[in-house]
């Protein structure tokens, strides 16, 4: 019962493991650098900003680093309508980046482009051209919001008060967690005081620690249940059945 | 250090790796879940910090914030944002944690003092708080994120010993079968609400804590008979339940009925009936001293508990439609009921999704739907399995029914008081139904028991599988909700 139990337990966790396990590691899925401002999740909270033909939208606190590699923004051209080209730029102390977005993109979609990414961590700034004749509509929250980040938003030049752009900076379009587990990891350990290696440490245990702590506990009650039961059964020396054990304390 | 070798070298096998597990999950659930992430953690965290710094309890009503100015920040610079938004990523670049730190070093003592409402927690009672401000108060650094660290370490502990509780439960229930002792412990080291809460700042694992004592306890006065010192401790343990909070006054109807269990089953003199009644009645008013002298000294004016004590006007509350409400909780509507009150939510959103399940972080974190459906419909069969072999193994069960009077009744009250304070908000023109799934934690050890009780009734093999299948499932649905959280914070 004991092997039956251990053997059980591992196999099921393995085939777990090596099935659904590896297939959510290997999944691809957008790898986020930095939110700098938020992007609403419900759309009650979403806040379109209009920016005019041939104007810009800009904003600071932009995280620049060499692991952002695309800046994303979702738009608005109306339903039916599809986007012109958009122009990116990236500023920052040392730090220059230009790319353009192809129009033709409908309604939500998230309109990418890659930059060249900065050499180290520094704050910068960001602009968002509308290169059409016509106004351009982009996702954005409000600034007054709990979605609200602290940065300064222009239109045109002018500031912009009440709403701001949502940006997402990605390190890359598609890349399983699995690829860049070690990254992942390192987020964790920030804000804490706790090393990268800790999470690496505590990952192991609970990927191939907890599993077979757990089958062990089934394993060795098993064993114990069975010794208890073949006591009971087992004839003593004299050839009668032995006496029932004194309840012991459970506890 | 030579007691203690001999001590842990008794700890029986089972539960020794258990809690390695269970620690291990806690160490993983905090860190997969972002800083003020959890359920209201930033309220419970305000609290404690106030707790820590002042000596007071916050407001629930009145003030002029319920963060200190180390938490606004905290919040202002990331945190906020990303709650409940699983858009969202919170800040990891160096220059965040640095601008964090430098501002933090710059903070007046007076940036720590100034949260002093109105916090809607603020109506809980301190004990949890309290040991939380012990533990702010004691982390080296001083720094915001380390005490939220060490709070969240401190929440994993009475994870641990609840587990511990667990086991010794399960000890006055199965005696020396291990299997359905280990089987009970792993339910609650395993479920993955109970580690994911474990790995938060929050007031719910020490009541789980509490009550899995408790039930160890009144299992343990039901089988020696009652004492004035088992009916003392019993009571004493109630206490610490009601001063945790307002749910922990489902307790009470528990205790009194455990009380009431063990003194039948034991045939006690009337001598030592009253010595026993005189034991818990000393307690109970040690217990409320406690508590007034911590509300007068917090400056809370009594005003701790919310709707676990007030019904609101009499004019609304009506029993008859608190029937028909909780009905349709559980069971479709009869045509002859009114519909019920409030969002169309039952035993499948609370029990399956947010409980036996799980649904993380602040709501945003959740499995696939599937994976809801397939455990709802494991549920039901092994309700009918559990029902079967109740039905055929009647005699023996009523051999043993002042043990089950006492799970039960533990359960009954805690579900009357969450039926009752849900109905009690509904009424009143809340929206919000005010019962969640972690709410359900205290009774983690009742159902890992009538789990247990199944395993111990089928033939040893199948007992043996359905084991291991509980077990590895839950497991599974931790490993894969701390995945998700991982990736909807992290990735």
């Amino acid at each position: 019962m004991r092997r039956g139990i251990l053997a059980g337990f591992l196999a099921l966790f393995a085939v777990w493991l090596l099935t659904a396990g590896l297939a959510y590691l290997l999944k691809s899925r957008p790898a986020i650098w930095a939110t700098p401002t938020s992007e609403a999740y419900d759309v009650a909270q979403l806040t379109p900003i209009a920016v005019p033909g041939h104007q810009q939208i800009c904003l600071d606190g932009m995280p620049w680093a060499p692991e952002a590699r695309f800046v994303q923004v979702r738009v608005l051209p109306g339903l039916r309508a599809r986007t012109p080209a958009i122009g990116i730029a990236a500023r920052g102390p040392g730090y220059r980046a230009d790319a353009v977005i192809p129009g033709g993109l409908a309604q939500n979609a998230r309109a990418t482009a890659a930059i060249r990414p900065a050499s180290k961590e520094i704050d910068g700034t960001l602009c968002v051209t509308n290169r059409g004749a016509r106004p351009l509509s982009f996702y954005g929250v409000p600034t007054a919001d709990r979605l609200g980040a602290p940065v300064t938003v222009t239109v045109g030049g002018k500031p912009l008060i009440d709403r701001q752009l949502s940006v997402t900076l990605l390190q890359s379009h598609d890349k399983a967690i699995l690829g860049r587990l070690g990254t992942v990891l390192s987020h964790v350990a920030t804000f804490r005081p706790v090393g990268t290696w800790l999470v690496w440490i505590l990952l192991a245990l609970v990927l191939f620690g907890a599993p077979v702590a757990v089958a062990l506990a089934l394993a060795r009650a098993s064993v114990a249940d069975d010794e208890v039961a073949a006591a009971a059964i087992a004839p003593a020396p004299g050839g009668t059945t032995p006496p029932s054990p004194p309840p012991s304390d459970p506890s | 250090m030579s007691r203690l070798r001999p001590a842990l070298r008794r700890v029986p096998p089972p539960l020794a790796l258990l809690l390695g597990v269970a620690l291990v999950l806690s160490a993983a659930w905090s860190l997969a879940t972002a800083p003020l992430q959890g359920p209201d953690e930033s309220e419970h965290i305000a609290y404690i910090e106030h707790l820590a710094e002042t000596g007071h309890i916050p407001s629930a009503t009145a003030g002029p914030g319920a963060y200190a100015t180390d938490e606004v920040a905290a919040r202002g610079s990331g945190f906020l944002r990303i709650y409940q938004n699983p858009l969202a990523r919170q800040p990891w670049t160096d220059s965040a944690q640095s601008s964090y730190r430098a501002f933090e070093d710059k903070l007046s003592p007076a940036g720590r003092k100034n949260g002093s409402g109105p916090n809607p927690v603020g109506k809980n009672p301190p004990l949890y708080y309290a040991l939380g401000a012990v533990v702010w108060k004691l982390t080296p650094g001083g720094h915001f994120f380390g005490r939220l660290f060490a709070l969240r370490a401190m929440t994993g502990l009475f994870f641990l010993l609840s587990v511990v509780f667990a086991w010794l439960m399960a000890g006055e229930l199965f005696g020396p079968r291990m299997l359905p002792r280990t089987v009970t412990t792993a339910v609650v080291a395993l479920l993955p609400m109970d580690g994911f809460m474990s790995g938060i700042v929050n007031t719910d694992s020490l009541l789980a804590a509490i009550w899995a004592a408790f039930l160890w306890l009144a299992l343990r006065t039901v089988r020696l008979g009652l004492s004035w010192q088992r009916a003392a401790g019993l009571t004493g343990v109630a206490v610490l339940s009601v001063l945790t909070h307002g749910r922990g006054l489902a307790i009470m109807p528990a205790l009194a009925i455990a009380l009431v269990v063990a003194w039948l089953v034991g045939h006690r003199t009337l001598r030592t009936t009253l010595v026993s009644a005189a034991g818990s009645a000393g307690v109970l008013v040690a217990g409320f001293v406690v508590y007034r002298l911590a509300t007068s000294a917090g400056g809370a004016g009594g005003s701790l508990y919310g709707g676990e004590v007030n019904l609101g006007p009499k004019s609304t509350f009506s029993l008859r439609n608190l029937i028909t409400t909780t009905w349709q909780f559980y069971f479709p509507r009869l045509d002859s009921l009114q519909p019920r009150l409030g969002p169309p939510i039952g035993y499948r959103q609370i029990f399956v999704q947010e409980y036996f399940v799980g649904i993380f972080s602040s709501f945003e974190v959740y499995f696939p739907y599937r994976v809801y459906d397939v455990v709802q419909v494991l549920i039901v069969v092994l309700v009918i399995v559990g029902y079967t072999l109740a039905v055929l193994r009647a005699r023996t069960l009523l051999t043993h029914w002042a043990k089950i009077v006492v799970l039960a009744a533990s359960a009954a009250s805690m579900l009357a008081v969450l039926h009752v304070a849900s109905y009690r908000a509904l009424v009143n023109g809340s929206e919000n139904p005010l019962i969640v799934g972690r709410y359900l934690l205290p009774l983690t050890p009742v159902f890992g028991a009538a789990v247990a009780a199944i395993v111990a009734g089928l033939p040893r093999r199948a007992g043996a599988a359905l084991a291991v299948a509980v077990c590895f499932g839950l497991l599974v649905l931790s490993l894969g909700g701390i995945g998700m959280s991982l990736e909807r914070f992290y990735a």
